[in-house]
């Protein structure tokens, strides 16, 4: 109680100085939580851009597809493998592709381009082809019609409407066959290499074209909540990698998000550090300023017979109470500054990062343990700034720190 | 004598400063004496003499280079830190020069903290403090930081906190030093009152020609020996 009272008042004594220590320890805690939600935001908003724009949740292939995507690698027991998929809690819903090289020729230009067939209606509860397009509807699409992104069209110097012609090797025989296609869409996913490299038609012509009956190469997933499909560990993953075929995940389809991510924790940890020395270094640097100008008064307890100890613990007290209220003034700042992150965002659209373009400002994601684990820390980091201080203060020889009255 | 004061017993006692041949300073050499039980005693001599030297080894701020200190027939130049804080705790009161208190609590609060560390309960510390500042003086500042009072109250406040744990004996190096002669001579009045009042045993230093005449004992210091004894 006379510890609480004594390091209360030693702390309002100057009430600038505490003031701008607990200013700067405030800062150093909001700084690390926007970090952190800032960098949860980007993770989800990578995540949800990568497995929403095209690539899914996840996807069954046939073991080794992915490797060469070979076309004659088709799903095993594809309608077993669907039947069971309709059955899955977790599975929101799914679409079937087929994947293919191609060469498409127009008037002026030759391309040679992957040839995705697509089920119209299954995708677009599962990519955003739909949202992609900038001309022509996916609903429309029809038996005889591409969609091509707009990069694309523009080196075949082609346009919605015009025709074009579709080549691929058959499977099996690897005969070439030839058909004509209708431009009926134009898409752009702000990404090079799709907007230049890909196109659309239907599943059912892609099957005809390739000659491979009802077969396909992908079922692409979309999991009711994402987390189970960044869950490496699900049984689910077992499952569906069974009688010849394989299901990955996103972390495992697209590595370089999935590295991307754990660098930004990375960064999180290499910043979180950074602040804590700061606020580390800050506050001894405070405390010693403070305790320097009260080195008689620490003589004078000590001689009227406080233990050493008892001076440490009053010097601990202060730093506590220093960081008992920084915290509170951060976790205002926090919860005041991620909220207006969270609605407004830092505008990064249009940046491309490691191959895939922002399309969503950066939002702060609020988490609770955001708001916890870092006060805790902030917290703990103080004290510990306090003890080398009051060490040095409780050591003190008690006849020099009377002289220092004369 | 109400209650039995052992004596402050100094054998010997020498202290040298510094530890290479050319720097050494004899700020003591082989001093002995007795303080008798409710003895009032002052210790003077020019500056440099060692009067503050002498007080803070007998009050356990510094240790002696040789010879020994008795109180309470407790050899204390061979105490460990904590042991001679508890020491100076229960057997010793102070008064400094200045800056005696403790700048961030009140008159009262600043007496009643030394009786807080003997742990003593609340009532008794409420009765002792509010008892030893009518006696010296300043009932009704009992609120009042040392910010908000004059020199010559706050060495009174100082004395009241030396006094209120009935300590064997209270230590004062030049405790009028910062105060003009009147108040320094109302100080030394007031510590005189209370050393007849409470026996409480005082020894204090000054420079002071009016002060020393109110002491009833007087130890002349030179050059770290004592020179006269009456
Ligand atoms: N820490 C120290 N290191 C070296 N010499 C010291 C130290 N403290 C005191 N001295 C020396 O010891 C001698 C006695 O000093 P002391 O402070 O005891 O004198 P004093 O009688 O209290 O003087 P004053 O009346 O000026 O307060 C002096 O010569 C002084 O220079
Ligand atoms: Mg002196």
């Amino acid at each position: 109680m006379l510890l609480i009272k004594l390091g209360l008042r030693n702390i309002l004594r100057n009430k600038r100085r505490t003031i701008l220590a607990a200013l700067a320890i405030s800062l150093g805690l909001t700084s690390l939580i926007l970090t952190d939600g800032i960098m949860i935001g980007m993770s989800q908003s990578l995540v949800r851009l990568v497995t929403s724009s095209f690539l899914g949740h996840a996807q069954i292939n046939a073991k080794n597809y992915r490797d060469a995507f070979e076309v004659d690698k088709s799903i095993n027991n594809l309608a077993a493998t669907t039947a069971s998929l309709n059955n899955e809690k977790t599975i929101q819903s799914f679409a079937l592709r087929t994947q293919t090289l191609a060469m498409l020729s127009s008037a002026s230009n030759v391309s040679n381009i992957v040839l995705f067939g697509i089920q119209k209606e299954k995708e677009m509860g599962i990519s955003m082809i739909k949202q992609s397009l900038l001309q022509g509807s996916l609903e429309n699409l029809s038996d005889q019609g591409v969609i091509i992104g707009d990069q694309l069209a523009q080196k075949m110097e082609i346009g919605l409407g015009e025709k074009l012609i579709v080549t691929v090797a058959q499977v099996g025989t690897g005969e070439l066959s030839q058909e004509m296609f209708k431009v009926e869409g134009i898409f752009s996913f702000n990404a090079k290499e799709m907007d230049r490299g890909i196109a659309f038609i239907s599943l059912s012509s892609s099957q005809r074209l390739l000659n491979i009956n009802n077969r396909v190469h992908s079922i692409i997933l979309k999991f009711k909540n994402i987390l189970d499909s960044s869950n490496l560990k699900s049984p689910f993953w077992k499952k569906y990698s069974a009688g010849g075929n394989e299901a990955l995940s996103w972390r495992q389809i697209s590595p370089g998000i999935d590295s991307m991510i754990e660098m930004g924790k990375y960064s999180t940890a290499i910043i979180a550090a950074i602040l804590f020395l700061i606020v580390v270094l800050g506050i001894m640097n405070t405390i010693f300023m403070s305790l320097h100008e009260r080195t008689f008064e620490f003589g004078v307890m000590r001689a009227i017979g406080s233990r050493p100890g008892k001076i440490i613990l009053l010097i601990l007290t202060e730093t506590s109470l220093l960081g008992i209220f920084s915290i509170v003034i951060g976790v205002i700042f926090s919860l005041f500054s991620g909220k207006l992150l969270s609605m407004y965002g830092l505008d990064y659209t249009g940046i491309e990062l490691g191959g895939v373009t922002m399309q969503e400002p950066l939002y702060f994601v609020y988490e609770t343990s955001q708001f916890i684990i870092y006060p805790i820390c902030i917290y703990f980091f103080t004290l510990i700034s306090g003890i080398y201080p009051s060490i040095h203060a409780a050591k003190i020889t008690l006849v020099d720190a009377m002289k220092k009255s004369l | 004598m109400e209650k039995m004061v052992p004596t402050f017993e100094v054998t010997n006692l020498s202290k040298v400063y510094g530890k290479c041949e050319q720097t050494k300073v004899k700020a003591l050499k082989e001093l002995s004496f007795k303080i008798m039980p409710g003895e009032f005693t002052a210790i003077v001599g020019p500056s440099g003499s060692g009067k503050s030297t002498l007080l803070n080894i007998m009050s356990g701020l510094d240790y002696p280079s040789e010879g020994m200190v008795h109180l309470a027939g407790q050899d204390i130049s061979h105490m460990s830190g904590n042991e001679l804080s508890d020491y100076r705790r229960d057997h010793i009161g102070f008064v400094f020069q200045a800056y005696n208190l403790i700048p961030v609590l009140t008159v009262k609060e600043n007496v009643e903290y030394i009786l807080q560390l003997q742990a003593v309960n609340a009532n008794q510390r409420k009765k002792r403090v509010a008892q030893i500042l009518e006696e010296v003086g300043l009932a009704g500042f009992e609120k009042r930081f040392p910010m908000e009072i004059s020199g010559g109250q706050k060495q009174r406040v100082a004395v009241a906190r030396a006094i209120v744990s009935n300590p064997d004996i209270v230590l004062a190096d030049e405790p009028t030093a910062n105060l003009d002669s009147k108040t320094g001579v109302e100080l030394v009045a007031m510590m005189s009152k209370l050393n007849e009042t409470h026996g409480t045993t005082f020894i204090f230093s000054t420079h002071d020609p009016t002060i020393m005449e109110r002491s009833k004992r007087l130890i002349v210091l030179k050059d770290g020996q004592i020179v006269k004894d009456q």
